[in-house]
C-alpha cells in the first residue's frame, strides 16, 4: 500500500517557526544546508538546528498520554500534603505544575495563618499554570513579569484566581532543583504575597523554551524569551532569605 | 450472553406473527437514524438502542476496547475503531454481520466518513498515521505519514481535503486525500512555552482535540487547549479567516444542528464560551462544571446540554436567554452524547453503571435509563443526519 510522508516544505516550516520564536547562539543552518543534508528528514533538520543553541537545546522523545489521560480521567497529582509543623503551619508540597495544580493546591490550603509551600522538587512546568498558582496567594498583580525576546518585551500579568484569605504568613521552601517556573512562582511571591524564601539558592533557568513538534515521537526544544521579575534576579539563581525550616524528607 | 443477531425482514414477520418477541432487523439506511449504537470497552462489543422504544434491541461483537462507532448511511454500513486490537469492525446495517475487520496501525480511535459516504478516515493516535479506507470494497487504500497524534478529523465540503486536529501539536495537518499526503500545517497558536527543565511532561499537554464544521461545511473552528486560542478555518481555501482566545484550557467547539453557534467547553475554568459562526465573536461565556466531556443541543437548538465527567452530571443552557437554567444529575461518569435527527431526545453513555440516560430536550429532564448496556459504555452515536462527536 502507497505510504506518504512528510515534503521538504515541512522542513522550511520547521526552520520558519523556529526563526519566529527562538534565540540561537550561534547562526541557524540555511534551507538550502538543511535540504542537502538532511532531505526531507526532519528529525535530521531538528538535530541539525538545534546545534546551533550551544548546547541549550535538544531533541527529545514524545511521552504520549493514553485515552485516559486525554480526557481528564488520570492526571498524575501535584500537591503533597505533608502534615503540620511543630507551629502549626501547614506544609505543602507543590512538585509540579500539572493540568490540575491550581485546583488541587486551592482543596489542599487549610484554614492555617502560617503556610508552608516547598518548592524543591518542582522543576518547573507551564507558565500559565505557574501563574494561576500564583494568583491564589496574590490576587491580580498586572505586569508580574516580562518576556523579552524576539517579539520584544510583553508583560504578562497575574491572574485574578485568589486571594486565599486567612493566611497571613507565607513560607516558600527551595533548592537547587528548583527551576524555571517553581523559582519564578518563589519570587513572585516574595515580591506580591509578602512570602519569605527559605532555603538554598535555585537552580537559575531563567528563560522559557518553546516547543515544536518534529515527528510524532520526537520535538525539538529551543530556548526562546527570558523572563524579568521587576524587583528580583533569577539569573544564578534565586537567593534565599534564611536556611530551610525542619521539614519531612521528600 | 453475547446475542449474536442475523435476522431478516421475513423473519420479522414470522416472528410477529407467532406472537414470539419481536425479532430485530436493520431493514435499510433509511432507518438508520433511529438506532443508536454503543461501544462497550469492557464488554468488546456494540450494543444496538432502538430509540421508538427506547429498549436495548441488539449487539454486535468487535474487537477489544471499542472506541468509536461511525455509521455511513450511503451504504449501510457502520465501522467501530478497537483500538486495543488496532483493528476496525466494519458492519452490515441490514444483517449487523461484520463484513470485514480490517487490521490499521497502532490504535485507530477517532473516524470521520466522507461527504459521499464511501471513504473512511481513520486516525492511529499511537503511531501519527491516518489510515484512508474504501467503505465499497472494505480495503485501506493509503497510510499517510506525518501527523502528531492524530485526534480528530474533518473533511472539506467536496471530500478533497481531510484536516487533522494533533493532540501532540500547535497546528491542523490538512491532507490531499487523492495525493494522499500532508499538504499544508495551519497554526492555531503559538508554538507550546515551558518555563521548565528541558520540555516538561508532554503527555498531559493538550493541543488540537478537533476541528469542528458548521453544518454547511464551510468553516472549520480548531482549539488549542494550552493556548487557550481558536482558530476560524475556511475548508475549502484551507485559510486562517480568524483567531480567538477563549477561557483557560479550552477542550473543543461543538456545532448548533442549525449553524448559528460553536459551543467550547473551557476546562480549565469551569465555564462555556458561545460563539457566533456569523459574526465570529463570543457572545456568551456561560458557567459550565468540571471536566467537561461533551456539549449537545437540542429542542430546535433552544437548549444546549454540556455533560460533566467530573461531577457527573449535565449543564442545561438556555440559548435562547443565554444563561444556565438547571442541571440533570446522571449518576457514575458520563461519557459523550448523541441527540436523534429531530432534536427531541438526548442519549449518553455513562461508563460508571453500564447504563444510557435517555433526556428529553424539551421537558430538560431524565425520562429513562436503559440498563445493562454493556460494560463500559464509552459514547453513543447515530445515523440519518445526527450530529455525533467523539471524546
Amino acid at each position: 500500500m502507497p505510504a506518504a510522508g512528510a515534503t521538504d516544505a515541512a522542513v522550511d516550516r520547521l526552520l520558519a517557526a523556529v526563526e519566529a520564536y527562538a534565540s540561537p547562539g550561534g547562526a541557524l543552518p540555511g534551507r538550502v544546508a538543511l535540504r542537502q543534508r538532511c532531505g526531507d528528514d526532519l528529525l535530521c533538520a531538528a538535530v541539525l538546528i538545534a546545534d546551533a543553541f550551544d548546547g541549550r537545546a535538544t531533541v527529545e522523545r514524545v511521552t504520549h498520554p493514553d485515552t485516559d489521560t486525554i480526557r481528564w480521567v488520570n492526571t498524575r497529582p501535584s500537591v503533597r500534603v505533608l502534615g503540620r509543623a511543630a507551629d502549626g503551619a501547614a506544609l505543602i508540597a507543590l512538585d509540579r505544575f500539572g493540568r490540575k495544580a491550581k485546583r488541587e493546591l486551592r482543596a489542599a490550603l487549610p484554614a492555617a495563618a502560617h503556610v508552608v509551600l516547598d518548592l524543591r522538587a518542582n522543576r518547573g512546568g507551564d507558565l500559565d499554570r505557574m501563574l494561576e498558582v500564583a494568583g491564589l496567594f496574590t490576587g491580580r498583580v498586572d505586569n508580574a513579569l516580562y518576556l523579552v525576546g524576539r517579539n520584544g518585551r510583553q508583560a504578562r500579568a497575574i491572574p485574578a484566581t485568589g486571594p486565599i484569605s486567612g493566611i497571613a504568613r507565607l513560607t516558600v521552601v527551595v533548592g537547587p532543583q528548583t527551576a524555571s517556573s517553581a523559582e519564578m512562582l518563589a519570587a513572585l511571591l516574595r515580591r506580591h504575597a509578602r512570602a519569605e524564601i527559605a532555603g538554598d539558592r535555585t537552580s537559575g533557568k531563567d528563560y522559557l523554551v518553546r516547543i515544536f513538534p518534529v515527528h510524532h515521537d520526537w520535538r525539538l526544544v529551543l530556548p526562546a524569551e527570558r523572563v524579568e521579575i521587576p524587583g528580583e534576579s533569577l539569573a544564578g539563581g534565586l537567593r534565599p532569605d534564611r536556611p530551610a525550616p525542619e521539614l519531612p524528607p521528600q | 450472553m453475547k446475542v449474536p443477531v442475523r435476522l431478516t425482514a421475513l423473519a420479522t414477520l414470522m416472528a410477529a406473527a407467532l406472537g414470539a418477541p419481536p425479532a430485530f432487523a436493520l431493514d435499510d439506511g433509511a432507518t438508520a437514524g433511529r438506532y443508536v449504537f454503543v461501544p462497550n470497552r469492557g464488554s468488546a462489543d456494540i450494543a444496538v438502542i432502538d430509540t421508538r422504544t427506547d429498549r436495548l434491541v441488539g449487539r454486535v461483537n468487535v474487537g477489544n476496547v471499542p472506541h468509536q462507532v461511525v455509521v455511513s448511511d450511503t451504504l449501510g454500513k457502520f465501522v467501530a475503531s478497537n483500538t486495543k486490537d488496532n483493528t476496525i469492525s466494519i458492519v452490515d446495517l441490514a444483517t449487523l454481520k461484520t463484513g470485514a475487520t480490517m487490521r490499521l496501525d497502532v490504535e485507530p480511535e477517532h473516524m470521520e466518513i466522507s461527504p459521499n459516504g464511501w471513504l473512511l478516515a481513520v486516525g492511529n493516535i499511537g503511531a501519527g498515521t491516518v489510515s484512508l479506507i474504501s467503505l465499497k470494497e472494505n480495503r485501506e487504500l493509503a497510510r499517510v505519514q506525518g501527523l502528531f497524534e492524530p485526534h480528530n478529523l474533518t473533511f472539506s465540503p467536496d471530500g478533497s481535503l481531510l484536516y487533522v486536529a494533533n493532540l501532540g501539536a500547535n497546528h491542523v495537518s490538512v491532507i490531499d486525500v487523492a495525493e494522499a499526503s500532508v499538504i499544508n500545517e495551519i497554526p492555531v497558536a503559538d508554538p507550546t512555552a515551558l518555563a521548565a527543565r528541558g520540555g516538561g511532561d508532554s503527555a498531559e499537554f493538550q493541543g488540537i482535540i478537533n476541528v469542528t464544521k458548521t453544518p454547511d461545511g464551510r468553516l472549520g473552528f480548531a482549539v488549542h487547549g494550552e493556548s487557550g486560542a481558536l482558530a476560524v478555518i475556511d475548508l475549502r481555501t484551507q485559510r486562517r479567516i480568524k483567531s480567538l482566545k477563549l477561557g483557560h484550557l479550552p477542550w473543543r467547539a461543538y456545532a448548533t444542528a442549525d449553524g448559528r453557534y460553536m459551543l467550547v467547553p473551557n476546562n480549565g475554568d469551569g465555564t462555556v464560551s458561545v460563539i457566533s459562526t456569523a459574526s465570529l465573536e463570543v457572545v456568551a461565556t456561560l458557567p459550565g462544571a468540571e471536566d467537561m466531556t461533551g456539549v449537545n443541543t437540542g429542542w430546535f437548538e433552544t437548549t444546549a446540554f454540556v455533560i460533566s465527567r467530573g461531577e457527573d452530571k449535565v449543564v442545561v443552557l438556555d440559548l435562547v436567554e443565554m444563561r444556565k437554567v438547571g442541571e440533570i444529575a446522571l449518576p457514575q461518569s458520563p461519557e459523550t452524547g448523541v441527540v436523534t435527527p429531530d432534536g427531541s431526545k438526548l442519549y449518553i453513555a455513562l461508563s460508571g453503571s453500564n447504563r444510557v440516560a435517555v433526556i428529553d430536550t424539551r421537558a430538560r429532564k431524565i425520562v429513562t435509563m436503559i440498563e445493562d448496556v454493556g460494560e463500559g459504555p464509552w459514547g453513543t452515536s447515530m445515523g440519518g443526519g445526527a450530529i455525533n462527536y467523539c471524546h
